[in-house]
């Protein structure tokens, strides 16, 4: 096993949209807003599940440059706190190397 | 190895059984399949079953055993195979190899299960160290939202339109509402499918299939016993299971490989590929599919990565009929998941009573004309697929 570093830009491959709250042990803030989950094709040959934001569902397009941000999944009842994630967000167009 | 035939089968129709166990369901669906080939319970040498997550076999899966104390214990080995929704197909390749192989002469093979309310909680522990926990808990991913991002990428890929989509599930409801054991048996118009609720976009809910409850069992017998019974044996060509590889683009978990090429679903290739091997046959013999259509996308997908037809021309053979009992690529012609709901672990068996009905000219109005050679295939959770050639 070896560690490997992966840089913050790929290429989403496609996307989902949530539309309904589901189930258990999924989390989420209430009221519940759809979100999307993308496939992100990173340059260095892994493909990556992802939520995805800073866009609008109906901007998102299959081949489209995005980078890596750290961002809040939802809150966390139990400590007060809240939950971070891995997303994915639509790459400035002058930052992109793709 | 030794000629293999299904000598008979039998299925509890499909739905919701609130006042019915899954034992209940499954001595139905033995009953039947035990008539059928002219047998009794003490004539069967093994069990193979498919293990059931969510009812019967004592949480453990071990739903042959269950069906063993409900008929009579009469000491015989059971195998309780478990493979997600491939489950059924897993215990109907071991039942095959147990006879192929000499061990036994007469093995049933048995799938049932009764499915709770809602969409499938994919994952069955809460553990970080189970990829489809972890994919719910940081991506906030359930099952359809995946069958939405494949579908995503073949709309944007080939074109495929929403009315596309739509006409796979008109399809499924014009064979089911043909199918006395089917649990919706309502032909849909296409705008009773567009305006059907959004699930996860694409797919809308009258193009995913629902959880049911159900049960299906088959009798496997050497040609010796088959002989005896029956002039016109259905055989089993070929028989497989697969597991997907590395280097496969859709992620078991939260991550896999960039695929060299178009590689999904190689799990289910792989199975298909290898049961028509050995059955010595091409997609120009196969005169029906059974495949496994949790939602329209499969259907529309798998025939071109199985070499039935070129990549991107599904929708065109959909939207010509060809996919039709009459037409040149007749698919599901049972109705199909869509129209049964899934009963995960019995899916796999479910397949063969049809193909078996189908290649004896027993289907009715939903009927393949002069089907001689049918194609089962399941995909389960883990990355797990069979697939089975039948021939008559």
């Amino acid at each position: 096993m070896q560690e490997a570093l992966f840089g913050p830009r790929g290429t989403l491959w496609s996307f989902a949209v949530q539309h309904y709250p589901p189930p258990p042990p999924v989390k989420y803030d209430e009221p519940f807003e759809p979100y999307a989950i993308g496939l992100v094709d990173l340059p260095e040959g892994i493909r990556l599940l992802a939520r995805l934001s800073g866009a609008r569902i109906d901007e998102l397009r299959a081949g489209m440059p995005v980078e890596l941000v750290l961002e809040r999944l939802c809150s966390d009842a139990q400590s007060g706190g809240e939950f971070i994630t891995w997303k994915f967000r639509p790459a400035a167009e002058k930052e992109n190397r793709e | 190895m030794r000629k293999v035939a299904v000598l008979g089968v039998g299925m509890h129709p499909w739905g919701k059984f609130e006042e019915k166990s899954v034992t209940q369901m499954c001595r139905e669906a033995i009953a039947a399949a035990l008539a059928d080939a002219g047998l009794r319970w003490r004539d069967i040498e093994a069990v193979a079953a498919g293990s059931s997550r969510f009812s019967g076999g004592k949480g453990w899966g071990l739903n042959g055993n269950d069906v063993v104390e409900d008929l009579g214990a009469t000491g015989i080995p059971v195998y309780n195979l478990s493979a997600g929704c491939a489950a059924g197909g897993n215990a109907f390749h071991i039942g095959y190899s147990l006879v192929a192989g000499g061990h036994h002469d007469v093995v049933l093979v048995v799938g049932g299960e009764k499915m709770p309310k809602g969409f499938i909680q994919t994952s069955g522990v809460q553990e970080e160290t189970d990829p489809e926990y972890l994919r719910q808990i940081c991506v906030g991913m359930p099952g359809p939202a995946f069958w939405a991002l494949l579908c995503r990428r073949r709309m944007e890929e080939y074109g495929t339109t929403e009315e596309q989509l739509a006409q796979v599930a008109v399809k499924a409801h014009q064979n089911g509402a043909h199918n006395p054991r089917a649990r919706f048996r309502q032909e849909l118009t296409l705008a009773d499918v567009l305006q059907s609720r959004v699930v996860s976009y694409p797919p809308r809910l009258y193009e995913i299939c629902p959880v049911s409850d159900g049960a299906a069992a088959a009798v496997l017998c050497s040609a010796q016993v088959a002989c005896k019974h029956t002039n016109k044996p259905v055989w089993v060509g070929g028989s497989a299971v697969a597991t997907a590889r590395f280097d496969d683009g859709i992620p078991r978990g939260l991550a896999t490989v960039v695929p060299a090429g178009p590689t999904l679903h190689s799990e289910a290739r792989l199975a298909v590929q290898r049961a028509m091997e050995s059955a010595g046959v091409g997609p120009r013999d196969v005169d029906l599919i059974e495949l496994q259509d949790n939602t329209v996308y499969y259907e529309l997908a798998f025939p071109e990565e199985w070499g039935f037809c070129e990549a991107g021309e599904a929708e065109r053979l959909v939207e010509r009929g060809e996919t039709s009992p009459a037409g040149k690529l007749p698919i599901n012609p049972s109705g199909g998941f869509l129209c049964f709901g899934e009963a995960t672990t019995a899916m796999g068996v479910f397949q063969v009573c049809e193909l078996v009905w189908q290649l004896r000219g027993q289907a009715g109005a939903r009927q393949v004309p002069g089907a001689k050679v049918g194609l089962g295939q399941t995909l389960g959770l883990g990355g797990n697929a069979t697939a089975v050639v039948l021939r008559r």
